[in-house]
């Protein structure tokens, strides 16, 4: 039924006769009174009501229609209605025809017609039309009804207009939601999801049918589902946005981290009417994060390690570690300081080392720290320190100033001292062993030179008797044979006479002599065989030596030897001179020095190691025994005797003898 | 001991750098009725030029340049047999087995007695003479073998390795006759009384030939 509102009108010219509403349709062929009630349902329908006649004129017309039409009831009684709606004439006069000819009703026919005023576009009625018929069948006419559906189907466009709108939106939200990069899923107000987007499936290989309500727990990690379940329960229950992040699983199998997100969405009066979520992957940024955080933990416990580690060698360290300030007052010191000089830690530090120093050490300590200060390094910087015991332990230090502070680093050492000492003592007892047996092997070697000619006269005398012994005897290979055993006699006396010549004063007591006084007279003895190998001599006697107490024969000999090998060394020298040199000098406070040095050839360095060895010689005629006495018999004195080469030729042999004792 | 047996030919040699001992060991070697030729060095006795006689050596173990054991090594190394006789002024223990093991004769410490020095010097030509006639005697009997044919040398083998006549004729493809023609010939040529004599000899030679 059309709302009471709508006052459509049919446009009509106005009216020559008008038709009172109480009146009867006076004009009417069928002049017929209806009871007054169903007049006045007639005159209130909210609907059009006419009654035509069958030449279209109207018999009978509602206040209803003629509101529509805007023509008095009155004025359209009579007249056709070409007069008074034309623009529907046709239409009306055709539908009319038609019933009359079929005799049936006509309904649902639309008539579009134009307001009186033609403030509006096309009004629309539905209208129905039957025919009513006379006794005898004939039709007398036929009535109309009319509803006015404009507004209706005013609404209906709207809505048809609206509802493709809103499938373009939908159809818009679907683009978008497909293809974005995010999953998005809707879910009832109880959290029952209803929708998913296509990237959800694409990913997880999953239907919506599966996914449908609470399917979605499948895809997540059996580690983390209890906990999103109950996350995402109490948002639900309390309608607050939902926000979590955990691995979903992918159709592959594997999973991947997703931020999700769920927003409730509410109708214009509040209520929640369904959820909105989105999954975010964000795999790179977990696994970064994971990264960085594995890294900063292993940094931390690198770090953590390494303090420890290094806590651990300040306190296990054997040597004594300690930190001091620039004016070597101890900071810190560590346990090796209480296990090596039994001090608490308490009474170092705070204190500088003065105190624990050996007097001797402790000015030395002062000027080591001011250097340190200066930015020098120490090292086997040795110094002892006083034991709570009273003892004292040797330390050698190493030491290192940076930033005000001096790192130093102790180690006892005290041990390797004592061994030091002990092994001095060994070298010591050593080299009186050493010289035990160069004595030995020096006798060995006299021996032998006496053996020679001794077997050589055994063997002669033996051949002589023999000759003589013979059947015919032979004088003349026995006379020979004798002449050698002379010989050989003679040689055996000359080999024991340049024996006793080395040891000639063998008996003698030592006594006090001046060394200069001495090298005077050995010289003065083979200045004859200095002048005839051409040999220039250089003498450099220190003034004022303190005197020697020694065989003054066995030390001439030394310097003779010394020289004869100087000189003969010299022999092969033609292009420079021949110069020998001879020097006397204090070494320290109890020892002089005589040097004897050629401009020979120089030792090879192959013979340097063996040329006080016994037996060597590189003499074509030398026994080898020369230095090796010479060597004996200096250290039998308490003195030492050395080669080295000398500048820019030949040999220095240095002669070191204790002297003043 | 003027045993002249040992023939003119035989020679001592003596190496020693002492001018004074090589004298004295010449002279006692000369009065024993030896040939001795002396020299200063190894190196000296090397150069010189040696009859192919018995000989042997009297090596001063102490000597400039190369020692006396080193130039023993030497010599066996370039398998000279000279029997040698060391002297030494001062022998340690090492010294002389080491001498002795490498075929020293024998090992004397000065002073030795000269008579000891003379025993040594017999032992060692006495064995430089039988080395030097087996020497001779295989020279001679390699000479004799090798003037046989080589079908007489085969049989020769075979005989030797114990073959009987008809199984040196099936193993050498004759007859049996021709075998024994064959070993009539070898045993003249090579002057062999007897087939333990052949087989001497054919050990000596190192040709006899058994069947595997």
């Amino acid at each position: 039924m059309p709302d009471a509102e709508a006052k459509p009108a049919l446009v009509a010219e106005s009216s020559a006769r008008a038709v009172r509403r109480s009146q009867p349709l006076r004009q009417s062929k069928y002049d017929r009174q209806p009871p007054a009630e169903l007049q006045l349902v007639y005159d209130t329908a909210p609907v059009g009501l006419a009654f035509l006649s069958t030449d279209c004129r109207y018999l009978q017309i509602n206040q209803r229609l003629t509101e529509i039409c805007g023509i008095s009831v009155a004025d359209h009684i009579g007249r056709s209605v070409r007069e008074t709606v034309p623009q529907v004439a046709e239409q009306v006069e055709s539908l009319v025809q038609t019933i009359i000819r079929t005799g049936e009703p006509v309904t649902g026919v639309e008539v579009h017609g134009q307001r009186a005023d033609k403030s509006n576009a096309d009004h629309v009625w539905i209208t129905n039309w039957h025919p009513l018929k006379s006794a005898d069948g004939d039709i007398i006419g036929v009535n109309v009804v009319a509803e006015d559906v404009t507004e209706r189907k005013r609404a209906e466009a709207v809505l048809v207009a609206s509802e493709k709108a809103l499938r373009e939106s939908e159809a818009r939200f679907r683009e978008l939601a497909d293809n974005m990069n995010q999953f998005a899923w809707s879910a009832d107000p109880t959290g029952s999801r209803y929708w998913y987007n296509k990237r959800w499936h694409d990913y997880a290989g999953t239907t919506p049918e599966e996914m449908h309500g609470w399917g979605w727990q499948k895809l997540h990690h059996p580690d983390h589902l209890e906990r999103v379940v109950r996350v995402m329960r109490q948002s639900f229950a309390t309608g607050r946005p939902w926000r979590d992040t955990f691995p979903l699983r992918g159709r592959d199998g594997t999973y991947r981290w997703f931020l999700s997100h769920a927003m409730p969405i509410r109708n214009e009066a509040g209520d929640l009417v369904r959820w909105l979520g989105t999954n975010t992957d964000v795999t790179a940024q977990i696994e970064a994060e994971q990264a960085l955080r594995e890294l900063n933990e292993t940094l931390e416990q690198r770090v953590e390690t390494e303090t420890r580690e290094r806590l651990q060698i300040w306190n296990v360290s054997e040597d004594l570690l300690v930190v001091e300030d620039l004016e070597g007052t101890y900071l810190s010191v560590n346990p090796a300081w209480t296990a090596t000089l039994g001090w608490p830690e308490a009474e170092l530090v705070g204190k500088s080392s003065q105190w624990l120093l050996h007097p001797d050490d402790r000015e030395k300590t002062v000027k080591e720290i001011r250097e340190l200060a200066g930015g020098r390094k120490t090292s086997r910087f040795e110094t002892r320190f006083r034991h709570q015991d009273g003892s004292y332990r040797w330390l050698s230090w190493k030491a290192v100033a940076d930033g005000g502070r001096i790192y130093a680093t102790g180690r006892d050492i005290t041990e390797l001292k004592e061994a030091e000492h002990e092994l001095r003592e060994a070298r010591r007892e050593l080299s009186h062993f050493a010289r035990r047996t160069t004595l030995a092997a020096m006798s060995a070697a006299i021996a032998h030179e006496i053996k020679q000619p001794l077997g050589a006269i055994v063997m002669n005398a033996s051949a002589g008797l023999r000759w003589l012994n013979a059947v015919s005897p032979d004088i003349g290979e026995a006379r020979t044979s004798f002449e050698n055993v002379v010989a050989d006699g003679h040689r055996a006396g000359e080999v024991i006479q340049s024996i006793r010549a080395m040891f000639e004063t063998g008996g003698q007591a030592e006594t006090t002599l001046d060394a200069n006084e001495m090298i005077r007279e050995t010289i003065a003895i083979i200045r004859g065989e200095l002048e005839a190998a051409r040999v220039q001599l250089q003498l450099e006697l220190a003034p004022q030596l303190t005197p020697v107490s020694a065989h003054k024969g066995q030390l001439q000999q030394v310097i003779l030897n010394l020289i004869t090998n100087a000189v003969d060394a010299m022999r092969a020298v033609t292009n420079r001179p021949r110069v020998l040199s001879v020097r006397s000098a204090a070494s320290g406070a109890d020892h002089l020095s005589i040097a004897v040095e050629d401009s020979g050839p120089g030792i090879d360095s192959e013979h340097v190691d063996r040329i006080f060895d016994a037996f060597f010689t590189t003499k074509s005629h030398g026994m080898g025994m020369g230095l090796a006495i010479c060597r004996s018999i200096v250290e039998a004195h308490g003195g030492n005797l050395t080669v080295s080469a000398a500048a820019p030729h030949g040999s220095a042999f240095r002669l070191v003898l204790p002297c003043g004792g | 001991m003027n045993d002249e047996r040992s023939g003119p030919q035989s020679t001592v040699y003596v190496v020693d750098d002492d001018a004074s001992v090589r004298r004295g060991l010449s002279n006692l070697i000369r009065s024993v009725g030896l040939r001795v030729e002396v020299f200063a060095s190894a190196s000296e006795f090397l150069a010189a030029k040696r009859p192919d006689a018995p000989a042997c050596l009297v090596l001063d173990v102490r000597m400039p340049g190369l020692s006396g054991l080193d130039f023993q090594a030497e010599l066996t190394k370039a398998r000279n047999q000279i029997p040698i006789i060391f002297i030494t002024g001062h022998a340690d223990v090492p010294m002389t087995v080491k001498a002795m093991k490498a075929g020293a004769i024998e090992f004397l410490t000065k002073p030795f007695r000269e008579q000891d020095l003379l025993d040594a010097v017999q032992v060692a030509l006495e064995r430089a003479r039988v080395a030097h006639q087996n020497e001779q005697s295989a020279a001679q009997l390699r000479a004799k073998f090798e003037a046989l044919t080589p079908r007489e040398q085969e049989v020769m083998a075979w005989v030797t390795g114990g073959l009987l006549n008809k199984q040196v004729a099936a193993e050498i493809g004759v007859t049996e006759i021709t075998v024994k023609v064959h070993r009539g010939k070898v045993m003249r040529k090579m002057g062999a009384k007897s087939l333990a004599d052949l087989v001497r000899m054919a050990d000596m030679l190192g040709i006899r030939r058994t069947k595997p």
